[in-house]
């Protein structure tokens, strides 16, 4: 009876529904499992809806400038992420060749379709350096390159605080016309970067966008990392999976530059300037 | 045009309910050092302590919006407060989360940061004037009246149709990427 009535659903949902309503709403939602899974679905759906909203507060306060005044607060950072425990990096090389003339993201979906389709022409079996620390964690089985340019090969690293996990795409983008959307110039993707079990790599594809070469720009959400300016030079990104969750951070001419995830709206990139942070990410990108 | 350093905590009140997002620049900055500095100063990086700060701004500014806020002291106080309760919890929780395995929690995480960036994504595929609609009724609360002022709309009657309509396209895309079943866990 009340599957077909969204409106009653939702008074349930946000505490609206009262008395006598309420009583007959709860009985029925005990004896229905259709009822139970579409209460289940717009409890979701609304909590996302808040949650977009929200986000987009904190990216409007994201978005000025604001200082606290004290140098330290980089360093605790780095100490906190240093403590984090096990920390995976992925790191990822592109050589940016082509060229954006523009862009939309309507684009994205055909850019999957023919990532898909070039899979089958890939090195499925990418070189692993032998360590026994990296074992555990990787397979060749985990790492299944999905476009025809990038040939990764993976790194195992091993330090006295942790084990790292690099994957190193020798990527050397080609000029021919496979990168560009049909009708809107655009290039692509630099590369979905390998993809393993899910808990130790970054499924991040990298969009490119060089119409205004003044940008230095980026948006980053659902796995699509977006960069706004020329880009001219080979970047690499760096996965963190720490046990604050995964960190991304971009090298870009020797710096580097956090990505915040669910960031939709195009955002300066701020170079990081915390040494001992610098420190660790140079050692490990190096 | 009143300069904001000029603006009195009541107005800023009536301006977050009428929809004047400057008025987030303006308390954020405004506060922003002492805010921050303060839960640095109690264990929390910059970065904790920005969050917490923002997240506190956020609840000001969705109480404000539906109505429900009452000043009984001034903004500054008020936030002050919704930040100290805020890092308490987040003390809390990850003092909990040290003391937990982290490997279930982390493979949940993972689960809830995909589904969330697909509804995200679902959010993103509504037109502009959808999304807003939507976001002032279920995130800031506001009634069809407030909603027809600030969309420009004829009357509350014509915001509260376009809301169902906008709800049914979102539910659609939704169902379009799901299945009901994927809801019950």
């Amino acid at each position: 009876m009340f599957i077909n009535k969204p409106e009653i659903i939702e008074q349930y949902i946000t505490g609206k529904l009262t008395g006598e309503e309420l009583i007959q709403f709860q009985n029925e939602l005990h004896k229905d499992p259709i009822l139970q899974s579409e209460v289940a679905l717009q409890k979701e759906i609304i909590h996302s809806v808040q949650q977009f909203r929200k986000l987009q507060l904190k990216q409007r306060m994201d978005n000025i400038a604001v200082s606290a005044g004290n140098s330290y607060t980089g360093l605790k950072v780095a100490a906190s992420i240093v403590l984090a425990g096990l920390v995976t990096f992925g790191v990822f090389n592109y050589n940016l060749q082509q060229k954006v003339e523009n862009f939309n993201n309507q684009s994205i979906t055909p850019i999957n379709n023919q990532k898909n389709e070039q899979t089958d022409n890939l090195d499925s079996s990418p070189e692993i350096a032998k360590s026994n620390s990296a074992e555990s964690l990787t397979n060749k089985e985990s790492l299944k390159p999905v476009t025809n340019v990038i040939k990764p090969k993976e790194l195992s690293i091993k330090n006295s605080e942790s084990t790292v996990i690099a994957t190193v795409p020798n990527a050397d983008y080609h000029n021919g016309d496979e990168h560009l959307i049909k009708d809107g110039n655009v290039t692509l993707p630099k590369g979905e970067l390998a993809q393993g079990n899910g808990d130790h790599t970054l499924k991040a594809e990298v969009i490119v966008d060089d119409l205004d070469k003044s940008r230095f720009h980026y948006k980053y959400f659902s796995g699509k990392l977006f960069l706004y300016g020329e880009f001219a030079n080979p970047y690499e990104l760096l996965e963190w999976n720490s046990a604050e969750g995964k960190k991304l951070f971009l090298k870009y001419n020797s710096e580097y530059y956090k990505i915040k995830d669910n960031q939709m709206e195009p955002i300066k990139l701020e170079k990081i300037m915390d040494k001992k942070l610098l420190n660790e990410l140079r050692q490990i990108s190096k | 045009m009143r300069l904001f350093n000029s603006i009195s905590d009541e107005e800023i009140l009536v301006r977050i309910r009428q929809g004047d997002e400057k008025v987030v620049d303006h308390l954020y900055k405004k506060h922003y050092k002492m805010m921050v500095n303060h839960i640095m100063k109690n264990s929390g990086t910059e970065d904790e302590a920005k969050d917490i700060y923002q997240e506190a701004i956020v609840v000001v500014w969705q109480k404000a919006a539906s109505g429900n806020l009452t000043l009984t002291s001034k903004i500054s106080t008020y936030l002050f407060s919704i930040c100290q309760n805020l890092w308490r919890k987040e003390l809390e929780r990850k003092s909990r989360l040290s003391n937990e395995e982290s490997d279930a929690a982390e493979s949940v995480d993972d689960d809830l940061k995909e589904r969330t960036a697909i509804m995200n994504q679902c959010i993103m595929e509504l037109g502009e004037t959808c999304r807003k609609i939507l976001t002032y009724y279920y995130f800031e609360d506001m009634s069809m009246n407030d909603i027809a002022e600030l969309m420009g709309f004829a009357n509350a009657d014509t915001a509260k149709t376009k809301k169902y309509k906008c709800k049914l396209e979102l539910d659609k895309i939704v169902k379009s990427k799901y299945s009901v079943g994927d809801f019950l866990d």
